[in-house]
Parts: structure tokens; C-alpha cells; sequence
């Protein structure tokens, strides 16, 4: 039985069509996965569905249950059932859990108040659902974005729509907790709700969904049913080409060591841990992964010695030898250390300003005179080369970072830190939210910059990707080094021993 | 996957129509729409002497606006300028007897001293800008009263800053001047132009500036040239593009604004930044000072009075974000002149003086929310 219908919808934005005659239906109680490469046009398409757009600024049809449905605002498409969790995290830092999970219809009491009982006792329960060990009362700034996002199902949840939309809900995930996504996806299919479901995760879709409809440079290019296609087949049909190999791990001879962290520990208060006694060295042309559980202090770990933790560190850290004291992120760029900050939108990008600002924000310095007058011209000539060569999908270098798709502004956060032609990248989940060809592509990125010499530490909560391009990997756990594996010992199991080690 | 330049082709022509242009030039349109209708009130509004007077009454007001649009870029706030400028003037007051070179280096280093002050708290102790330059208003305009014991100082004669405060540059210097301004601005918007591929949008802008520069200069030599007060004025607002257009310290102030935890982790200082951008602001502070106190020969330690609120409103009308990020210092000086000739219009209407304060107050309401309703669309 039908419950959803799109049909033939196109959508404009100044000097770009996002959407380009899209059509495509899911079934009552159906998971369906909406593939297509970044800027493809998923998320529009749904910001379409779920009122974010409304009506009269696209064209086109939406039926649900067959009838036309033409939403004014998210209201009312929330009213119709439909609930969407953004790619984008939406939450209000300031706010408890429960205020999150009930703004804008906070239940109330006879008097006119808000029922603070009965919106702890219900947030509650949500929380119990998903086995988060959280109180409703919590404040959301306390949270990790990986739990934010929960917070965020919790949310979507809580309205009991008919048709959920999740936009890459998993991208910032662990894997228990997207096993116990999951489950409630799987419960909520068993009770008839529709779901659409966008991921660039292959493996997950294949675990998830039911129906496929591929977009493709805003156009829908298809549709079919799991395990009527394989996989290799499906991303042909994302691309437009064959991908022959996932992770085509370019064989490195690793040189001198660059970076050398000894005996370092981070205290939070002056009893308790961080980061304690970290031993690491990294090597020129080599990429170390760096594995672990959420909250194993991989994230830290980095920020720390990037100068942005804004906590004190013991032990010593050498750059190519020389000891450096690196005590604020300025220090760590001059030492030659650059940072892709797991989270873009909060501390990767300006959003007020458009690609080129932001590819060039670090190089200001070296693209301008001793005066401090800015040479525009290479300015520009920076953020076009980075856009050819990222391939960043883009209007212009003029463009609005806010108005990029969530792939194409990663990679504006990585064109940001490879202009300055770092000698140790630290990248941290790099490729969250990157479809399968922009992965590839910035696996060959990384692989062209240990042939020349740099040297790359790679977080990555994704295990085959850890596998797949690391040389070596370091598993830390409750902010300590676990062990450490060769590429060749290495296996999602040996990881993951290391990995729950004491936990 | 198109590639990058074929889009951006197709932005550049496909991006340019009617509603886009009439965003863009908003405040531009505003500005004409006021001067079509002073024309109307006033046939007296036109003449070549009063709209020198205008420019004249917008020039402190202008100086100001510049700081603040820098400081409101970084998410910041600056009230103490109004106070700022009746204290400076006082010292300038009291320290003229010293000679010119040091009563003006004096006035200047207090604005540096507050400037830093500000900055202290704010970037140092983390104080919300609005609380800890709101402390500055009192301490500044409390400094001016005790210093001047509550009376006006009056400047002795002298000629400097009589030639300043009122004098003109000779009318056949202010000729060859605006000629080369003129040619210059020519120079660049054609090299823009050309660089732009001769777009509609960098044609108009083009067009535009020169008609601008004409303007200005039909007033000043149909009257007595360019008083010298506007020269100074002009260069600071030229600074100020300069800096924000051209310089890397200006494209961190937008950085800041737009989202201060990236900025600091992309390697910004954002600490030194905000104090240099307080200091500047206090600095011009102190040269509207001395402006005000050489155009009227003396210093009145109330003076300034509310003059932060006036620059906050020609900012804002001018485009300027509250939040930080967005905003320039060309929106900001046509936003001074659309509050310079907007209480020029009232007074030649001979309205009630008072309603001068109910007028700003709705005209920047309106501005405001025009500019939102702009980006909403975007
Ligand atoms: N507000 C906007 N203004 C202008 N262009 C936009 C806007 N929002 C999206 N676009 C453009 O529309 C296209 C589709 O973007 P969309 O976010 O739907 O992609 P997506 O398929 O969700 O990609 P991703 O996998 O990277 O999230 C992109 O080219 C993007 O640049
Ligand atoms: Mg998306």
C-alpha cells in the first residue's frame, strides 16, 4: 500500500536547480533508502516533504495516503505525520534533554503551565527506549554530538509521525548506538510508520532498508529492491562510473618520525584523567588510525595537542625532532599540525562566509603583503584550485558555505587545512556525511600526501575505513593507549578487543 | 557532476533580476527615495550650501559608524563612544594650552587608554562587550563632568583648528582633488569591471560610484570646496574599507563574528583582535572629539550625548548584523547620510525637534526588519 508519494518535483535555488523532476513512492511500513552522491539533491528534497520549503516554492506533488498535501511550514507537515531528523543538528544548547525533545509543544497543565512531570516522565521513557543513561533534565551542552544525535531520534520519536525522515542520522554514532537505532527503526517498521532513510554507509542500508531510489544531479535515476542489486551496481548508479576499489591504500615507505608524544597526560581535575601517559609516534608518509569507542578520548587526544583543549598537559611533544610547546592553536599551525575538526558546522566552517573565505581563513597570513593587504588575486586562485581539486560541488567560489550540501562542506573544511600544506594532518571523521566517490577521492588525497612526505592521523569511528587506509593503528581506550596493531594484524575483532579492554 | 566555472557562468547571468538587484542596493534606494522627497519639502534642500551643512553634521556621526561597524562585525558592541567623544574634547580643551601636536596626541592616547580598557574586560575577563563599554558611558561621560568641572572649555583662538573645525580647502585645490578622486574612482570600477566581465551588477556599481563622486563634487565647488573636516572624515571611512575589503585583520573581524570558535581554531587570534578593534573604535572616538570641539570652539563635557546610539542605527540601517558577520562600512556611511538628511528634512519641515527621536526610532525598526526579511529570501 502506497503512504507516500512524490511526484516530479523540481526545486530552485539562485543560480542552481537542486531538484530536477523527482519522482518516487514508499510503502506503509516501508524502510527506503535515499541514495545519491553529496549535493544530489536528499536533503532538499526532503527539507520538501517535512515544510522546510513550502509550498509554492517548488513545483510538483505531495500525496500522502493519495491526497495532495501542500504544507505552509513544519507544522503542518508535522500534523500530516511526517517527522524529520536533519543532517544538521537542530538542538539548543542551553536547554534540558526534555525542553529539547518537547519544544514548541510542551504539554501543559489545567492552569496554562507547562507539565513538568508529565514532560520528564514521558522524555524519560524516550530515553529509556533508546538506553541512554541520561536524566531529562540534563542540559543538552553537556552532550556529545553523538549523543545529541540521539537526542535528536528521541525528538523524532517522540511526535509518533507516520513518516519519518532520517537524514544521515548514523553519521555521528557508535556502533552500539546505531545498533540500538536500529532496533527502534525495526520496531517502528513492525508498528507501519513509513521511513526514509539517507546514508552514505552502504552496509547500513543493506541492514536497514527495504527500497532504494537513487537521486542523481537532482534527478530521480532509479529505484529497486534490496538484494536485487548489488552494491557495486548501486554506486555505479550514484556516480555515473565504476569505483574499482573502495579504499585504494597507496603503499608507503614511512621516513623519520614528525611528531613524537611522550609520557602525555591531560588532567580534567587534579585527581582525575583525561589523557594519561600517551605514547605516539607518527612518521613521515604514514597514516596512523586512531580507534577506540566513543568517549575513549581519541577527540581529546588531538584537541589537546592541538592547543585548543584548554586544559594543561604534561609530557613532551616533538615536531621533526625539535620539542614544541604548543598552548594555543596558532602555535600547533606554526608548528606545522593541522586540525579537521569532527564537527563542521559548529567548529569547522564560518557560516556567514562564502568557499573562498573559508578555504583561505588559515592562509591569510602567507597570502598577504608585510603590510597586511591581502592578494586577492591568489586568494581566489587558492579556492579555485581546491574546488577543482576536491571537487567540491559548488555554484561558485562566491557561494555561501551555508548553502552547500553537508558532503561538499567538508570538503571545504579540508581544502581549509591542506592549504596550509600542514606536515602532520589530523583528521577527525573526515569523511562523515561524504558520499562513496567523494571518500575515494579524499583517500587519494590522503595517499597523495604521505608520497609526499606528510604525515596523516586518521579518527575514524568507522572500522573499514580504519582498516582500509591506515598503516598503522592505535587503539585507545578510557584515554589511554590500548595497544597497538600493524596493518597487517589488524581486524575489526582485534580492534574491538582492544578497543572494550577494561571497559 | 558539472564542473565548478561552467556554474559559476551560469550564476553570474542567471543569478542577476530585479529582486536581487533591489536587495543589493536596498539602502542605496532608501537613500534616493529620502533625497526625492526632501526636494518636495524644501526647494532650499538642494543647494549647494545646505547639503556641504549636511555633510558637515555627518561627519561625526560617520567616524563613529566606522568603529562600530567593526566592532558589531565581531558580535561586539560599543557604547562608550558617545561619552568618549565629550571627554576627549574636554582634554583637548584643557591641554591646548600645550600647543596643537601634543594637546592632539594627548587626546588621542586617551582614546588608546580606553580602547584597551575595553578590551581588557572584554577580551580578557570575558564581559559581554554591551555591560563593560555600558560601564565605559558612565565612567567617560563622569571623567568629563569632574575634569571640566561641568562647564564648557572653550578653545582659545587658534588658527589650526579654526581652519579644521570650519575652514575649506581652497576651491581650485578641492577642483584638482575631486578631479583625481573622480578619475581614480574611474581607474578602479573600469579594472573591476573588466575583471567581472562587465557584468549588469559591476556596470551599476560602476555607474553608481562615479555618479556619487559627481554629486559630491557639484556641491562642494558650486559652494566653498571641501571643507576640510570632510577630508578627514573621508579618509577614515576609506580606511575603513580599505581595511575590511583589503586586509587580512579585516577578514578576521568577519571570521570572529560569523563564528569565533572556528576562527580560533583556523589559528586567529581572537583575543588581539578584539583589542585592536576596540581600540580602534575608542580612537575614532576621539578624533570625532576633536572634530565636534574645533567645529563649534569648544568642548561641552555633555557633549556627544547618545552619539553610540546614532552610529549603532547607521550601521544597522546600512546592513550591519547585530549577531556579527555580516556588514560594511559602505552600508554604514550610506545608513549615516540616510539619518543626516532624514533630520535635515525634519528641520526644514520645521517639525517639532522632538519628533526627530520618534522618526530614527521607526525608520531604524524599519530598516532592520527590511534586512531580514532580505536574507530570509536569500
Ligand atoms: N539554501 C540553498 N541555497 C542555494 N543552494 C542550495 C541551498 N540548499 C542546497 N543548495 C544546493 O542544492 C544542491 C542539493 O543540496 P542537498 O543539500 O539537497 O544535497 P544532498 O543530496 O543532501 O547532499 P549531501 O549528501 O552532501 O548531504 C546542492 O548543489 C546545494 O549546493
Ligand atoms: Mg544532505
Amino acid at each position: 500500500m502506497i503512504k507516500l508519494e512524490m511526484k516530479d518535483i523540481l526545486k530552485e535555488f539562485p543560480g542552481v536547480r537542486a531538484l530536477n523532476d523527482v519522482t518516487f513512492s514508499a510503502n506503509r511500513g516501508e524502510v527506503l533508502a535515499l541514495l545519491g552522491e553529496n549535493g544530489a539533491g536528499k536533503s532538499t528534497l526532503m527539507k520538501i516533504l517535512s515544510g522546510v520549503y513550502p509550498y509554492g516554492t517548488y513545483e510538483g506533488d505531495i500525496l500522502v495516503d493519495g491526497q495532495v498535501c501542500r504544507f505552509a511550514n513544519t507544522r503542518e507537515a508535522e500534523r500530516a505525520g511526517i517527522a524529520i531528523i536533519h543532517q544538521e543538528l537542530n538542538l539548543i544548547h542551553g536547554l534540558s534533554i526534555a525542553e529539547n525533545v518537547f519544544l514548541g509543544r510542551e504539554p501543559k497543565t489545567k492552569w496554562g503551565t507547562i507539565d513538568w512531570k508529565r514532560m520528564h516522565g514521558e522524555t524519560q521513557a524516550l530515553l529509556d527506549r533508546l538506553h541512554l543513561p541520561f536524566h531529562p533534565t540534563h542540559l543538552v551542552s553537556t552532550l556529545s554530538v553523538g549523543q545529541q544525535q540521539m537526542i535528536e531520534i528521541a525528538k523524532a520519536i517522540s511526535i509518533q509521525a507516520q513518516i519519518l525522515v532520517l537524514d544521515e542520522p548514523t553519521s555521528a554514532l557508535t556502533e552500539s548506538e546505531v545498533q540500538r537505532l536500529f532496533d527502534v527503526i525495526r520496531e517502528l517498521r513492525r508498528e507501519g510508520v513509513t521511513m526514509i532513510y539517507i546514508s552514505h554507509k552502504m552496509d547500513e542500508i543493506e541492514a536497514i532498508c527495504d527500497g532504494i531510489t537513487v537521486l542523481r544531479d537532482g534527478s530521480s535515476v532509479g529505484s529497486a529492491r534490496i538484494g536485487d542489486v548489488t552494491r557495486n551496481e548501486l554506486i555505479a548508479m550514484m556516480v555515473g562510473r565504476d569505483i574499482s576499489q573502495m579504499f585504494p591504500k597507496a603503499e608507503s615507505v614511512p621516513g623519520d618520525v614528525i611528531l613524537s608524544v611522550q609520557n602525555y597526560s591531560v588532567k580534567k581535575s587534579p585527581d582525575t584523567y583525561l589523557l594519561q601517559d600517551i605514547n605516539l609516534d607518527v612518521r613521515a608518509g604514514e597514516v596512523v588510525g586512531l580507534a577506540g569507542l566513543m568517549g575513549a578520548g581519541r577527540t581529546e587526544l588531538v584537541m589537546s595537542l592541538f592547543g585548543a583543549l584548554g586544559l594543561k598537559a604534561e609530557g613532551t611533544v616533538r615536531i621533526s625532532g625539535t620539542r614544541v610547546n604548543i598552548q594555543t592553536p596558532r602555535d600547533a599551525i606554526q608548528a606545522g599540525l593541522a586540525l579537521v575538526t569532527e564537527d563542521r558546522k559548529e567548529s569547522g566552517l564560518v557560516l556567514s562566509m562564502n568557499v573562498r573565505e573559508n578555504t583561505s581563513l588559515v592562509s591569510l597570513q602567507t597570502l598577504s603583503s608585510r603590510l597586511g593587504k591581502l592578494d586577492h588575486k591568489r586568494e581566489h586562485g587558492l579556492a579555485a584550485r581546491y574546488i577543482e581539486e576536491l571537487r567540491t560541488k559548488t555554484p561558485s567560489a562566491e557561494t555561501n558555505v551555508n548553502n552547500l550540501s553537508g558532503g561538499n562542506q567538508q570538503k571545504v573544511v579540508l581544502a581549509k587545512w591542506l592549504a596550509t600544506q600542514p606536515k602532520v594532518l589530523i583528521l577527525d571523521e573526515p569523511t562523515r556525511g561524504i558520499d562513496v566517490g567523494a571518500k575515494v577521492e579524499i583517500y587519494q588525497l590522503i595517499n597523495q600526501l604521505t608520497q609526499a612526505g606528510h604525515a596523516v592521523i586518521m579518527i575514524s569511528s568507522e572500522l573499514p575505513e580504519v582498516l582500509g587506509m591506515s598503516d598503522r593503528i592505535v587503539v585507545m581506550a578510557e584515554g589511554r593507549v590500548a595497544g597497538e596493531l600493524a596493518r597487517a594484524d589488524a581486524t575489526q575483532e582485534s580492534i574491538m578487543k582492544l578497543a572494550t579492554k577494561g571497559a | 557532476m558539472k564542473t565548478a566555472t561552467g556554474l559559476q557562468r551560469e550564476t553570474v547571468r542567471g543569478g542577476l533580476n530585479g529582486r536581487h538587484l533591489l536587495n543589493r542596493y536596498s539602502t542605496l534606494i532608501a537613500l534616493a527615495v529620502l533625497f526625492v522627497i526632501a526636494n518636495f519639502v524644501s526647494e532650499f534642500f538642494v543647494q549647494p550650501q545646505n547639503l556641504t551643512n549636511i555633510t558637515l553634521q555627518i561627519a561625526v556621526n560617520g567616524i563613529l559608524a566606522v568603529g562600530m561597524t567593526m566592532v558589531i562585525l565581531t558580535g561586539g558592541i560599543d557604547l562608550g563612544v558617545g561619552s568618549v567623544v565629550g571627554l576627549t574634547g574636554v582634554i583637548l580643551g584643557m591641554t591646548q594650552g600645550y600647543g596643537v601636536v601634543p594637546a592632539i596626541l594627548a587626546t588621542l592616547v586617551c582614546g588608546v587608554l580606553i580602547g584597551l580598557w575595553n578590551a581588557l574586560f572584554i577580551a580578557r575577563f570575558n564581559i559581554p562587550p554591551f555591560i563593560a563599554t555600558l560601564g565605559m558611558m558612565t565612567i567617560a561621560r563622569g571623567f568629563a563632568l569632574y575634569l571640566s568641572n561641568g562647564a564648557a572649555v572653550a578653545l582659545d583662538e587658534n588658527q589650526f583648528y579654526e581652519q579644521l573645525g570650519t575652514g575649506f580647502l581652497p576651491i581650485n585645490i578641492s577642483a584638482v582633488v575631486l578631479g583625481l578622486i573622480f578619475l581614480l574612482v574611474a581607474f578602479v570600477g573600469f579594472k573591476s569591471m573588466r575583471q567581472k566581465r562587465f557584468s549588469l551588477d559591476s556596470i551599476l556599481a560602476f555607474v553608481l560610484s562615479l555618479a556619487g563622486v559627481g554629486l559630491f563634487a557639484w556641491m562642494y565647488l558650486s559652494y566653498q570646496g571641501i571643507p576640510y573636516l570632510i577630508l578627514v572624515f573621508a579618509v577614515i571611512a576609506l580606511w575603513g574599507i580599505w581595511v575590511l575589503t583589503q586586509t587580512a585583520f579585516g577578514r578576521y573581524l568577519y571570521a570572529i563574528g560569523g563564528n569565533a570558535k572556528a576562527a580560533y581554531l583556523s589559528g586567529v587570534r581572537v583575543k588581539k583582535n578584539l583589542v585592536k578593534v576596540y581600540v580602534a573604535s575608542a580612537v575614532l572616538a576621539s578624533i570625532a572629539g576633536i572634530i565636534m570641539t574645533t567645529r563649534v570652539g569648544s568642548a561641552d563635557p555633555n557633549g556627544g550625548n547618545s552619539f553610540e546610539l546614532d552610529a549603532v542605527a547607521a550601521a544597522v540601517i546600512g546592513g550591519t548584523s547585530l549577531a556579527g558577520g555580516y556588514g560594511t562600512i559602505g552600508g554604514a556611511m550610506i545608513g549615516a547620510f540616510i539619518i543626516g538628511i532624514l533630520n535635515n528634512i525634519l528641520i526644514l519641515a520645521n517639525v517639532n525637534p522632538y519628533f526627530q527621536f520618534i522618526f530614527k526610532g521607526l525608520i531604524i525598526i524599519a530598516a532592520v526588519l527590511l534586512d531580514m526579511k532580505n536574507k530570509q529570501q536569500k
